[in-house]
This record gives C-alpha cells, structure tokens and sequence, in this order.
C-alpha cells in the first residue's frame, strides 16, 4: 500500500479550508498533458459523483475532444439550486504522481471554475479527512504503473 | 486601454449592453469576451466544428445498428465514419494513432454500457419528506 498526505489548502470562493490533491491530467494516447510541468490542485468534492470536473480551458489545452463520448450518452444535470447543464464528457488519464494512474471520464463545463475530483475517482482508494490537522491522506493498494 | 469606435450597430449595442448588465460586467469587459470569442472562431476551428457535426450525424444514424450487433464493443467515430470496433479502448486508442487520426474529432464510447449520469452537489431530483 502507498500513501500521500496533502495539507488543506483555502478554495477560492470560501474561506473555508479544503482538501485538496495534486494530480496530472493526461490525454488518452499520453501525448498531452496538464499541467506541462508541476502538478494541478484539485478539490475533493464527495457532493460530485463523476471523477474529474475542470474547466473547459483544460479540456481544451488536452485536445480532448479528440475522445468525447457523444453528448446522446450524456444526461442533463440538475445542480441543487435547479439550473440544468449539460456537461461535456470525454475519456483520460489521471495520475497522482508517485501513488497511481488511472483511465477516467472527464467532465466539462463553461461554469466549471475549478477541478473537483468526485466520488467514481475515490473508489477503491482509501481516504481519509483529518480535520484537526487539516491534511488529506489517500492511500492506493495498485501499482502506480497500472 | 481606452478606444473610440464609431459605427457600431446602435441594436447590437443595446443587446451587449443588456447582456453585459445581465452578466454584472462592464462593456469593456463583455466586448473583450465578445472580441476574444469572434478571434478563435478562425476557419481551422470551423473545419473542426464541421466534422464533430459529421461525427455526431454517424453516430445518430448507426446507434440502432451499433446496440443491436455490436453491444459491449468499443466504437471510435471520425471523419464521419465508424472507423474501428475493438474490444478495449487500448485498441481503440492504437487505431487512432495508427490512422493518424490523432488531432482530429473524435467520438469513443463503449456501445450500451457508456451512459454519464452526473450529481453536482445535492441533487433536486431526490423527494423530501
């Protein structure tokens, strides 16, 4: 089993502090990557329940279009305060580096401001929230090549 | 940066205006949105928004074939055409490449098991007592 802790960090629209991973976002065929160097913060956010929602500029900058799965596939979502959206969904890659890789669907949306990371992306890993310490934890038991 | 521009529709201007208001933005900020926008539309990107269109029209029009013989098959859709049926979407992938498709539109998806259902936050579809 491995594991990385992270501090929280403060999302930009609270002053609430968040837990927060670093991750690298790749294009399916691994030749695009985001960011090109270092790592992207994303939230963890157990009130989605997809794996990755980033904004449209990062989907954009991954050519991921290349790999979109047709928007008939895709369901209208209903946020809680009743808007409808209708979100872009394609096929990648998410690294947390040193701990694992793994082949997701990734979510879009113009409103989309930060990446949250859902509840289909923490099955199967371990996580664990110390609010006292305000660090997340993630533990994986596959291998990081997989 | 301050710029006068003469000529400008006096109707479109009233939407903008309208719009931006709307938005909480101010003109400048709107009709540097609106400039920034009218920029990327540049005749590459219309090529490419054509044959997403193209690729849309084939899926319409082969999704019945696909569920009733092809169901659990990966599917790769470019040009307007179904390009590869594979049973992992590494093969579908390696097609791709190896049609040098790679940069072009694409649509991949696994036929009758591919379905995105989202909940962003709490999810209004749910009763309450």
């Amino acid at each position: 089993m491995i594991e990385k802790t992270w501090n929280y960090s403060t999302p930009p629209v609270s002053n609430v502090p968040a837990p927060y991973i670093e991750i690298v976002v790749y294009n399916p065929e691994r030749s695009l990557k985001y960011p090109s160097k270092g790592t992207l913060n994303a939230m963890i956010d157990t009130g989605f329940d997809g794996y990755l929602i980033t904004p449209i500029n990062i989907f954009n900058e991954l050519k991921l279009d290349d790999y979109e799965i047709p928007q008939e596939l895709i369901e209208t979502t209903e946020i809680f305060t009743g808007e409808r959206m209708k979100l872009r969904t394609s096929l990648a890659i998410v690294e947390i580096p040193g701990l694992l890789q793994k082949q997701i669907e990734i979510d879009t949306h113009k409103n989309c401001q930060e990446p949250l990371l859902g509840r289909l992306f923490l099955e199967k890993l371990i996580t664990t929230l110390d609010g006292l310490k305000r660090k997340i934890t993630v533990t994986s038991q596959s291998d990081v090549s997989k | 940066m301050d710029v006068l521009v003469r000529g400008i529709d006096s109707e479109v201007y009233a939407k903008l205006k309208a719009r931006a208001s709307e938005l909480g933005l101010k003109i400048g900020e709107a009709l540097t949105d609106a400039i920034k926008t009218w920029m990327n539309k540049s005749p590459e990107k219309n090529e490419r928004e054509r044959e997403q269109d193209l690729n849309i029209a084939t899926f319409r029009r082969m999704r019945r074939f696909l569920e009733k013989n092809h169901r659990g098959n990966w599917v790769l859709i470019a040009k307007g055409e179904v390009v590869k049926l594979a049973d992992s979407l590494e093969e579908i992938i390696e097609a791709k490449k190896n049609e040098g498709l790679t940069g072009r539109p694409s649509l991949v998806f696994k036929v009758g098991e591919t379905e995105v259902r989202r909940t962003l936050g709490l999810n209004t579809g749910r009763k309450t007592k």
